[in-house]
């Protein structure tokens, strides 16, 4: 039995420059935290040659091709595992639509947990990019590359997507203070929207032409965004993630809507610098940033929507239990 | 008197301003990885550098959560490999000096792991192999250094290296950098 533990994340800054239609002609970047929210993806030999999945549903089939999962078949095939496993997977949150990546940190679990089911090692350079060909290559997944990274890395790190396909991630090291500082000016809200995040990333994959500037803009702004991190300028750091979002709406129809708009602008007239949602948008969470002192006013004015407590870990995709 | 007290201690200033923060800073995120998933610490070290990993570890197990007492269920989990004579002296009897940490590592170590190997020169023996098995099993492995760093500098994903010629010297720095990061751990884990 083996269990992988992979972390979700949210992300700041520069989302959307990590599509390789925009980064083979400039330079990608996105920063961004993994959090104390993780998926578990439970691993074994079957005693009987079948395959059984368990997700929001269950699965039991005798051929890696008769599984309806995109992910679980295409990394069966991938790790040409033919019979006899059971795979099971637990979230700490819903599986899909909430914009804190899922969907990659279940397919780097699972590639990690079935690396290890067959006794190999995979470092997480390699996992992420192993996950990205499934979801992106295999798949056709209209995903960029940031959220696999996050996954199998963990940590707060600018990730850098170069023209020639190279990606690097630099940790960003944060004194204790500042840490605590930047995570008690932040606060997370569930819009009770789930979405799928294919229409509109699909749509934003098919405007990168048109939105080219839109997302120059983004990912230059992950360097400034950075440098105000590190010396602990809050409120400029909420008025960049402002600034972001309204770049970030204009590369897709359906990154916003009527429900997250009047989320938003209840949270500035509250007394919030600024927000985002997280991942594609159309739902999922809310990310708001503000001074603590205006927290309570903030939560009082979205008090219908649920607060989500969260923190920075460091922690990629690991191995948790084997035996 | 005072110039040949005060040499020392500016000599000790100027070497410890060479360790690179960045190296630091990425031991002290591997430690906290660890510390996240209940992954084990290993910590060796011989003469001085023993003393270095007992002490280290002492502070990681007690003094960083010294204060909260009892309250604090999540610990960080250190084993110094060099605290057990029972254990150190058979494997050196029975079986040789290289295998006392590289041996006693394969009882415990999982994947999730990590290994502080402490070495001024680098080129110890028994720390190599320990390290050398560290890389097989997968852990990730922090090294604390002196000279030029030797063998473990290259081995070592954290590289902790305190580039002085002389041993009272690297083992102060080393000591010094072991406080800096229990100090970390003391304001940043709530």
């Amino acid at each position: 039995m083996i269990i992988s533990s992979t972390p979700f994340r949210i992300s700041f800054v520069g989302g959307g420059t990590d599509f390789e239609d925009f980064y083979r002609r400039y330079p990608g970047r996105v920063l961004s935290t993994s959090i104390n929210k993780y998926i578990y993806l439970g691993i074994n030999q079957k005693f009987d040659k079948c395959i059984r999945v368990s997700y929001s549903r269950t699965e039991e089939v005798e051929t890696p091709n008769q599984i309806q999962h995109p992910i679980v078949k295409a990394a069966l095939e991938e790790m040409n595992i033919r019979e006899g496993i059971e795979i099971v997977s637990v979230g700490d949150i819903p599986s899909a639509g909430t914009g804190l990546g899922s969907s990659s940190s279940f397919t780097v679990g699972l590639l990690n947990g079935l690396h290890s089911y067959l006794d190999k090692y995979i470092n997480a350079g390699d996992l992420a990019e192993k996950a990205c060909q499934i979801e992106i290559q295999k798949i056709g997944s209209p995903i960029g590359k940031q959220d696999q990274y996050a996954a199998a890395f963990g940590g707060l790190n600018v990730i850098t997507f170069n023209c020639d396909g190279k990606i690097e991630v630099d940790p960003v090291y944060l004194s204790p203070k500042i840490k605590e500082g930047f995570q008690g000016h932040l606060m997370l809200f569930y819009t009770g929207l789930q979405r799928s995040s294919n229409p509109i990333l699909s749509e934003q994959k098919n405007n990168i032409d048109k939105k080219f500037e839109f997302l120059k803009n983004l990912s230059d702004l992950v360097p400034v965004f950075r440098n105000h991190l590190e010396k602990g300028d809050f409120k400029k750091l909420g008025e960049l993630l402002h600034q972001n979002w309204l770049w970030k709406k204009e590369l897709s129809s359906g990154i916003s809507n009527s429900q997250i708009e009047e989320m938003y602008h209840l949270a500035l007239e509250a007394g919030a610098w600024g927000g985002k949602v997280l991942g594609a948008g159309g739902g999922g969470f809310l990310l708001v940033m503000s001074s603590p002192e205006n927290q309570a006013k903030i939560r009082e004015a979205l008090k219908q929507y649920q607060l989500t407590s969260f923190r920075f870990t460091e922690a990629g995709s690991k191995i948790v239990f084997k035996n | 008197m005072e110039d040949y007290i005060k040499s020392f201690l500016t000599e000790l200033n100027a070497e410890i301003n060479k360790v690179s923060w960045k190296e630091i800073a990425f031991g002290i995120k591997i430690l906290q990885t660890a510390y996240e998933y209940d992954g084990k610490i290993f910590a060796i070290g011989n003469g001085g550098s023993a003393a270095i990993a007992s002490h280290f570890s002492n502070d990681l197990n007690k003094t960083v959560f010294g204060q909260k007492g009892e309250k604090q269920t999540k610990r960080f989990q250190v084993i110094c490999l060099a605290d057990n004579t029972a254990t150190l002296t058979a494997w050196a009897n029975d079986v040789g000096f290289e295998d006392i940490f590289s041996e006693q590592l394969k009882n415990f170590a999982q994947e999730k792991d990590v290994l502080i190997a402490i070495s001024s020169s680098g080129n110890s023996p028994n720390i190599i192999k320990a390290v050398n098995t560290a890389k097989d099993l997968h852990l990730s492995v922090i090294g604390m250094v002196g000279f030029d760093g030797g063998q473990l500098l290259s081995l070592a994903d954290a590289k902790i290296h305190v580039p002085s010629k002389k041993y009272e010297i690297i083992e102060s720095a080393h000591d010094s950098i072991c406080h800096l990061v229990t100090t970390h751990f003391k304001e940043a884990i709530k």
